[in-house]
């Protein structure tokens, strides 16, 4: 207990030393420190891990149903590709199948044969 | 107030582009040979003027005129332009010609005079059943759509027999529907016209042994009309091969109630961009 009122009465006599600009800063700065800490807290995460793996494979698409990164194509699996997206093949044949509604921006493919990567335009 | 009647304006503006955007004129170019142009034996040795050869691109003038749609026939040649009433003389037509000839220069044709529909009747030249010479027309019209992103509907005919029957003319339009049955399965935009079986000419319906009399043109003309009236979504039909080679098109349907085209493809090494 002692101890802690030692430790007000240093914060307090710090305080009084600083001007309001630095006061200021010092705030700041401690949300700073905290916002990070937070982000890096959520970001401790192991990469890799599992459950990660299965959300790549299981979830192609984002839920704006466009894709976030280039793919690797699944049978059967529908995928939409905006304007600039590319599929190459990446054995001697591959078959996909394609619908576009007329005046839209995106299509739908899906891979029918072989194996594709859908490269996503940067 | 001043902000309202500009908004007002500029409201009526659009209305008015979008009207003007909406009536444009369907482009058709009559695509072919004399029998397009007009051109008879008795031409050899007493020419017709070329302002009253007008084959049956009179008769389709006066019928779609008729139909109440906007209209422009183009081309590099001009004939029929003294006909009355008069209609409008611009065509494809060149005499002599064979399908070899026509799918050579069809693409520089489009290039020059854009058009929304081709109606191609080409083969009496060919005296042959290959349609290698129509297959490669088809091809050259699939290059022009894919280089100025410009839909092209193809109404293609089996052309009539010649006066007397000609065999190699009946194999050639059997060959001819084949190849086009083919490419329609893949999603080529092409409206068959069987001008052979369906258009009712008799040995009656001839000028010469080869070219058709009024009645024979006016026959024909009767045929082109419902496929150009036809209200498909030509725009579907360029969409897949905007993005591969026909040749890598396997099948493609378009539907046009949900206004979309599904085709399978294969992959080509250089990859399919969207």
């Amino acid at each position: 207990m002692l101890h802690l009122q030692q430790l007000f009465q240093i914060m307090v006599l710090y305080f009084k030393m600083l001007n309001m600009k630095e006061i200021i800063i010092l705030t700041f700065t401690g949300f700073l420190l905290l916002g990070c800490g937070k982000s890096s807290h959520s970001n401790s995460t192991p990469i890799g891990t599992e459950e990660d793996d299965i959300q790549e494979v299981e979830k192609p698409e984002q839920d704006n149903g466009s894709l976030s990164k280039d793919t690797v194509m699944i049978i059967n699996t529908p995928y939409t590709v905006s304007s600039g997206d590319q599929i190459l093949k990446s054995s001697d044949k591959a078959v996909v199948k394609i619908t576009h509604i007329d005046g839209q921006n995106q299509s739908n493919v899906v891979l029918i044969e072989g194996s594709a990567t859908i490269i996503i335009k940067k | 107030m001043i902000t309202k009647i500009f908004s007002s304006t500029k409201i009526l503006l659009l209305i008015l582009f979008l009207n003007v955007a909406h009536s444009a004129p369907l482009r058709i170019m009559p695509l072919g040979d004399s029998i397009t142009y007009d051109w008879v034996f008795d031409d050899i040795s007493n020419p017709r003027p070329i302002g009253v050869r007008k084959a049956y691109r009179s008769y389709l003038y006066y019928a779609l005129t008729n139909a109440g749609i906007s209209f422009d026939f183009v081309g590099s040649v001009t004939s029929g332009q003294d006909i009355q009433p008069s209609f409008d003389p611009n065509n494809e037509g060149h005499t002599g010609w064979t399908s070899y000839e026509v799918a050579a220069d069809v693409y520089n044709f489009l290039v020059a005079n854009p058009a929304d529909i081709l109606l191609v009747y080409l083969g009496a030249n060919d005296l042959s059943d290959n349609v290698n010479g129509m297959a490669s027309l088809l091809d050259q019209v699939d290059a022009f759509e894919r280089d100025y992103n410009m839909p092209v509907r193809v109404v293609l005919a089996l052309i009539a027999d010649f006066r007397e029957h000609f065999p190699a003319l009946e194999a050639f339009d059997s060959n001819l529907n084949i190849l086009a049955l083919d490419r329609i399965n893949k999603g080529d935009n092409i409206i068959i016209v069987d001008m052979y079986t369906e258009a009712g000419l008799t040995q009656a319906d001839y000028y010469d042994k080869i070219h058709p009399n009024e009645i024979g043109y006016q026959k024909i003309a009767n045929m082109w009309v419902n496929p150009i009236l036809s209200n498909r979504t030509d725009s579907l039909y360029l969409y897949p091969i905007k993005l591969v080679s026909r040749t890598n098109i396997q099948e493609a349907n378009i539907n046009e109630i949900e206004n979309s085209v599904t085709f399978t493809t294969t992959v080509p090494n250089n990859g399919i961009i969207f």
